[in-house]
């Protein structure tokens, strides 16, 4: 019996695969790239603000001391969950944070400056929710990472040289060719990342709506009953309004669970009599984001979440965060997360070019794809100078930016042209945000993570400019490059 | 040290399968096999070195990158001049274009697609016996996959309208059963 799918089967999942590919491209390419980038968003929040001091090993009773101070100065609204975010290898700070602001603390348990990363904060909530009303956002987000997964396996489906072709990567030539062959190489072999990518992503938006259904449906409404079962009960306390006990809390960790690192405390209800405290540990190991230990205000230990021992579907569920950032197993992890992650946008980029390839003829919609493509990074460069000139970051700064990069290739009719022009732009921008950067924070800028990100910048830029200024001898580098 | 041990046998398994790839010997069934269970056997150590989680993503996610490296290797830059491609005036063509049919289609198809699948497995995980998180967790995770592939199916087929209708009628089925 022949067992190969005939040149129909396909044709049509070819088909199939570049409508949805087209559909939803453009916002795959912003959605990939942002993802890309915020794999780091610890490491840009502290590049936002260098001055604040970087610390490993705290002192629990500064911290406690500090965090009660805050509670009882009257100097800050103190609302239901207040937080205390502990140093973890991505981000060796302690900040104390409310749920409309927050302030570093100093080693010695000083109250130092606020927390602040607006132009961050632009970047994630373009990964998150591209900039729209935040839980319509995330809907459309997770879409597109369950469309990212009809995309692999229409992908596969279509493929009908998928082993004979596995290492070819030819340059030059056919437009057609060599974007097919860029598109075809990242996609095959990162799929086992790529779904995972769609998987997880899919999870963030449609978890609570699966909720609200659930209970809805077989709950009677119970949306907490619900919610409970997934992230574990609260406990119903109670006890006399006084001091949180979060450094009694602290030191009983490493008998509760020791070899696991605390990493964030929140004391729930705060300022009530149900007030408790709830220390999140991270497991050596494990994909879960911590295992949480509850205590009463006083600092005596309850119960734990059980994430790291419960039921296998609260491990997963609780795993989906660390799984779809790249935030476990160290640095490197980081790394092979970005390299995928530009994999996935190049895929983005190069199925529209395959499709702009097979038209046989150029027309506006060339000029607006390449303003787009070429244009992202400027409109994520811009933002970030006027926040350290100005202290200015608006997310429609960010679009007026990208809508300016496609005006002017499509003033330019000329998508060859308006990449070497938007990639110039791009890195000379830069370049201007290393200057301003350096001017704000003096010392700060060139040392440690801000030095490493700034020195990245730099590179990015040169690399921009010698690609697009530079006379090559060799006609085929010119055009590979 | 671990890291190093781990990554030698897909590294050999991976370059196998390349050279292999490479060779112009048809008969390459058993050299793949050798190729494979060498870059299988990577994933075997990750799991042994780091525990089942970390072991299946280093495993599953960080081999990609040796595969795409050879790619990379076999670079072919082709010394042929492009054609010059002509240009045309941009003309927007909302109803005879094809563009328009296939927005429609994308816009009702998916939409129904997702409704279809989230409401199947709502009905599934009832059926399934499991604890309440442990339901979720298969609808949450399982309904993705399931709109994926119903989304592809559609697109594939030929038959958008009969597909789609009795889609269509399945959610209705379906989110009766549901809420009744």
């Amino acid at each position: 019996m022949n067992m190969k799918p005939s040149n129909k089967f396909f044709s049509q999942s070819l088909n199939a695969h570049s409508w949805l590919g087209l559909m939803v491209g453009a916002l795959m390419y912003l959605v990939c790239l942002s993802g890309t980038l915020a794999v780091y968003f610890e490491e840009f929040e502290r590049w936002e603000q260098p001055s604040a001091q970087e610390y490993v090993n705290y002192d629990i009773d500064k911290i406690d001391a500090a965090f009660n101070n805050l509670l009882s100065n009257g100097t800050t609204e103190v609302t239901p969950h207040m937080y205390v975010t502990l140093p973890t290898e991505g981000n060796p700070r302690v900040a104390l944070v409310t749920e409309n602001e927050g302030w570093f603390l100093n080693q010695d348990g000083n109250i130092a400056s606020s927390t602040a990363h607006p132009w961050t904060s632009l970047l994630t909530d373009l990964h998150l929710y591209l900039h729209l009303p935040e839980a319509w956002g995330m809907i459309l987000v997770s879409a597109i990472g369950a469309i990212l997964m009809t995309l692999v396996i229409s992908g596969f489906a279509s493929h009908r040289t998928l082993f004979k072709d596995a290492f070819k990567f030819r340059v030059r030539g056919s437009k057609q060719l060599e974007q097919t062959d860029i598109h075809n190489r990242l996609s095959v072999w990162g799929a086992p990342f790529h779904l995972m990518i769609g998987l997880t992503g899919a999870f963030f938006g449609f978890a609570m709506v699966v909720v609200y259904l659930y209970a809805a449906v077989y709950k009677n409404n119970d949306i907490e009953h619900v919610t409970q079962s997934v992230f574990g009960e609260e406990p119903s306390l109670s006890q006399d309004v006084g001091e949180i006990n979060l450094a009694k809390a602290f030191k009983q960790m490493p008998q509760l669970a020791p070899n696991t690192t605390p990493i964030l405390a929140i004391v729930h209800d705060t300022g009530t009599p149900g007030q408790f405290i709830e220390i999140f540990s991270q497991h050596p190991n494990r994909l879960i984001y911590s295992e949480n230990y509850v205590f009463d205000a006083n600092g005596n230990f309850l119960h734990t979440k059980s994430f790291s021992d419960g039921e296998i579907g609260k491990q997963i569920i609780y795993s989906m965060y660390r799984l779809h950032f790249g935030h476990y197993g160290g640095w490197w992890t980081k790394v092979i997360y970005f390299l995928l992650g530009l994999a996935i946008t190049i895929v983005s980029v190069s199925g529209i070019n395959i499709w702009l390839a097979k038209r046989k003829y150029k027309d506006l919609i060339n000029d607006l794809w390449a303003g787009f493509v070429w244009g992202t990074p400027i409109a994520l460069i811009v933002p970030a100078i006027t926040r350290f000139s100005f202290n200015f970051v608006s997310n429609y700064w960010f679009w007026f930016c990208l809508i300016l990069s496609c005006a002017y290739a499509c003033k330019l009719q000329n998508e060859g042209q308006a990449r070497i022009h938007l990639t110039r732009i791009f890195a000379a921008m830069t370049l201007v945000l290393i200057i301003v950067y350096t001017a704000k924070f003096g010392y700060h800028a060139l040392t440690g993570l801000p030095l490493v990100i700034n020195g990245l910048l730099l590179t990015t830029a040169l690399i921009g400019l010698f690609t697009t200024s530079m006379k090559f001898k060799s006609p085929v580098l010119a055009e590979a490059l | 040290m671990n890291i190093l041990i781990t990554l030698l046998p897909a590294s050999f398994g991976f370059s196998f399968l390349y050279l292999n790839w490479k060779s112009a010997d048809k008969d390459t069934r058993m050299s793949n096999w050798v190729g494979w269970t060498l870059a299988l056997s990577s994933l075997a150590l990750f799991i042994l070195f780091e525990g089942v989680e970390f072991g299946l993503a280093y495993g599953f996610f960080g081999l990609a990158i040796i595969p795409l490296v050879l790619a990379l290797i076999n670079i072919n830059i082709r010394d042929k001049q492009r054609k010059i491609t002509e240009r045309r005036t941009f003309r927007f063509q909302p109803i005879k274009n094809r563009w328009s049919n296939n927005v429609i289609i994308f816009i009702v198809a998916i939409p129904i697609a997702l409704i279809f699948s989230l409401l199947s497995l709502l009905v599934v995980s009832n059926v399934t016996g499991y604890s309440e998180v442990n339901k979720l967790t298969l609808i949450v995770l399982g309904f993705p996959l399931l709109w994926s592939v119903i989304a592809y199916l559609y697109l594939y087929s030929q038959q958008k309208k009969m597909i789609g209708s009795a889609l269509f009628l399945g959610a209705i089925i379906l989110s009766g059963i549901t809420f009744t």
